[in-house]
């Protein structure tokens, strides 16, 4: 027996009572569920427990709850991000949006708790279907279509889960929910579904485009929310799932370095940092594929830190589009006058995105880029450090420069209210403390950072090259600016791989309700009017029909190559037959044996028709 | 005349205040500070660069010294983002659509 709740118990179950709860108690209340549920996890014991049974499994074949120290570690995370959430949101008295936010933290806990692939499933689906209500709680058109396209993917992710589990288990793998790498490499399907459910969750390229497209449709506070569980909550699965295969080393590049171009010249804001979550989660795959345990603990720190440094960034950008409603850098610019404390906390973030020495991606990023170095993967170490420089630009300083600086948009608006101030101050907070004390971090990790150091991570050496980087990077940014060469922001969309959905499905819903309805209408009519009336017309009398296409023919060879005679000749014979045609019952014109022998030979025509 | 803003329709949009007429310039408003600005950020570049001089650099592997080509990192750092910026300009000819391409 043991004296703790399971983990998302506290969330989940507490999220019910939201609904009948009114003014400040409701507030407390939505505060004081993170706060019990992260307590609970400080008694939790690590070990597995909550055996049930579902879906044909046995009465003790499933796991509700698996703690060890890689779900701790999430576990941990996700309590603190939902406690920062529902801070931030506090102003909010929407409770579709309380409720489901706390749905979702509770949901994605619940997943990173689960021991077996059942459960996960299970998990997997609340966290996809809960979070849709953040941007439906928009009401903007846009909201809801965005919605509609980012439910879809969700669904996608659990229904390739579902059947992968469902191969897997069928062809012999364990229910339980522990490192599939082996399956994958062997060639296993269903080991290769549930790596794809988890890749659409983690917005691999050209699956990264559900988040860069759906985030930033949300409400300001909502996008806080999604930005911290959802892709994260697929780290932690790759991490468990996949530790070490090799695929994800070059997926993880290629998601490192694509995004930084486009966020470049993305004009909202709160998107150019949706590009970012791509960068950032392409190092934690890198790490996943390369699987030391260093480079593992890397992509969990990396997560950890990314949830905060992210989500700090995140609200930032809601202050701004909660006191301005514009979220378009063409749009904004000199806000630092009259938000001086939101620009403060977002520079904070700014650079610990950028991994400043002293900030948070410092110690958590460098622990993968030194595990890629220490394996070998030359191509690989050079593409993450032009990443890391192009982190510094579209996190570093584009979204802190044109949101809080640049021109002058003239808009003065009022500074961020104080439970959003408090939520980045603490996010801020806890950045610059997990910077300067990777210990605490690296302490809780699985491997404990492979044997990481305080003094190796802030060696002479690291520091210095990390800020030459910078400093160098930044230099060019700003000359590029002064120079005019810099791409200046333009009110547009640009174009990515969900165009072959968005504009692509458009196309096909033409398609279909065009030239493929009409054939299909045809084909339809063809199978049920035309054959059929022509059947009955042949059964009813198959010897008289075929005398009449004789006939017919006949009739037909004469008008194009006899005389009128033989035409009329032709016409009467017809019209005779057509007498006859009518006349006879089926059956009792011809011999019994002979329809017989009719119906059989149509019989078998109809057989070779199906058959083949 | 409206504001220009995010295109759709039903979004919240607070009044936001304006500034006032005498207010004095911000920062980047002012030329001689945003020189400044820039000459600070040259002369911490060029500290950086020099940095590699006056210490021993410890790596843990070949790799990361950057095959011990002096300043390796300051040099990658600034000719990455040239080439960043350069390839998302590029981008741009391709990808750049009006704002309102995907509404009907």
């Amino acid at each position: 027996m043991t004296s703790s709740l399971a983990p998302c118990v506290p969330l989940l179950v507490g999220a019910l009572a939201v609904p009948f709860l009114r003014g400040k108690l409701r507030a407390a209340w939505l505060l004081l569920l993170p706060l019990v549920g992260f307590a609970n996890l400080l008694v939790l014991q690590d070990g597995s427990w909550g055996l049930y049974g579902l879906l044909g499994f046995g009465s003790e074949e499933l796991t509700f709850v698996r703690a060890d120290a890689l779900s701790m570690v999430f576990g941990y995370i996700f309590h603190i991000a939902a406690f920062l959430g529902v801070l931030y949101a506090l102003h909010v008295k929407d409770r579709v949006q309380q409720v489901s936010a706390l749905v979702y933290a509770g949901s994605a806990v619940g997943a990173v708790f689960a021991g077996d692939l059942v459960t996960l499933f299970l998990f997997w689906e609340v966290v996809g279907v809960s979070s849709v209500f953040l941007i439906l709680a928009r009401k903007t058109e846009g909201a809801y279509r965005a919605a509609m396209r980012y439910i879809l993917w969700q669904l996608l992710s659990g229904v390739l889960l579902l059947v992968g589990i469902a191969l897997y288990v069928q062809g012999g793998g364990s229910v339980a929910f522990e490192s599939m790498t082996a399956d994958l490499e062997a060639g296993g399907v269903g080991a290769l579904l549930i790596f794809l459910a988890f890749g659409v969750k983690c917005g691999w390229p050209l699956f990264h485009t559900w988040f860069v497209d759906a985030y930033p449709h949300a409400t300001p506070t909502g996008t806080v929310f999604l930005s911290a569980f959802t892709t994260k909550l697929a780290v932690y699965a790759l991490v468990r799932g996949y530790p070490g295969a090799e695929v994800l080393i070059i997926i993880g590049t290629v998601m490192a370095l694509f995004p930084i171009f486009w966020a470049v010249i993305e004009n909202d804001l709160r998107r150019v940092l949706c590009y970012s979550m791509v960068n950032q989660i392409g190092f934690m795959v890198v790490g996943i594929g390369l699987g030391s345990q260093l480079a593992l603990d890397g992509a969990v720190a990396h997560a950890f830190c990314d949830i905060l440094f992210k989500g700090l960034l995140f609200m930032s950008m809601g202050a701004v589009l909660l006191r301005t409603g514009r979220i378009n850098g063409t749009d904004l610019g000199g806000l630092y006058r009259s938000m001086p404390w939101t620009t403060t906390f977002c520079l904070i973030g700014a650079a610990s995105i950028s991994a400043f020495p002293l900030f948070s991606a410092f110690i958590s990023k460098s622990l993968i880029m030194i595990a890629a170095a220490e394996q070998g993967h030359t191509f690989v170490w050079f593409a993450l450090l032009f990443a890391s420089a192009g982190v510094l630009e579209h996190a570093g300083i584009k979204i802190p420069f044109f949101a809080f600086f640049a021109h002058d948009s003239g808009l003065r608006p009022k500074e961020a209210p104080k439970n959003m101030l408090l939520a980045m101050g603490i996010s801020a907070a806890l950045c610059i403390g997990l910077g300067c004390f990777p210990g605490v971090l690296y302490s809780i990790l699985p491997y404990k950072a492979g044997g990481m150091t305080f003094g190796q991570m802030y060696s002479m050496t690291h520091i210095i090259t990390q800020l030459q980087l910078l400093v160098l990077a930044a230099l060019a940014v700003f000359w590029l600016m002064r120079a005019g060469v810099y791409p200046p922001e333009v009110r547009s969309v640009n174009l990515d791989s969900d165009w072959f959905t968005r504009r692509g499905g458009r196309a096909f819903v033409r398609f279909v309700g065009g030239p493929l309805m009409a054939t299909f209408g045809w084909l339809s009519r063809a199978v049920h009017e035309t054959v059929p009336h022509g059947l009955r017309y042949f059964a009813k009398n198959p010897a008289g029909a075929m005398q009449l296409a004789y006939d017919r023919f006949l009739l037909g060879w004469a008008g194009a190559f006899r005389s009128m005679e033989a035409i009329d000749r032709a016409q009467a014979r017809l019209t005779r037959d057509q007498g006859r045609y009518e006349e006879a019952r089926p059956g009792a014109a011809w011999p019994i044996g002979t329809s017989v022998l009719y119906s059989v030979i149509a019989f078998l025509v109809f057989l070779l028709v199906y058959l083949f | 005349m409206t504001d220009p803003r995010t295109p759709w329709p039903g979004d919240e949009m607070p009044e936001v205040p304006r500034k006032s007429p005498d207010e004095a310039p911000g920062i980047l408003q002012q030329p001689e500070r945003v020189r400044r600005w820039m000459r600070g950020l040259f002369i911490a570049a060029i500290v950086m660069l020099l940095a590699d001089l006056v210490y021993e650099a410890h790596f843990h592997t070949e790799l990361e010294s950057g095959d011990g080509i002096y300043a390796f990192y300051g040099l990658y750092g600034f000719a990455g983002l040239i080439v960043l910026v350069g390839g998302a300009k590029l981008l741009r000819q391709f990808v750049m659509r009006k704002e309102d391409y995907y509404d009907e």
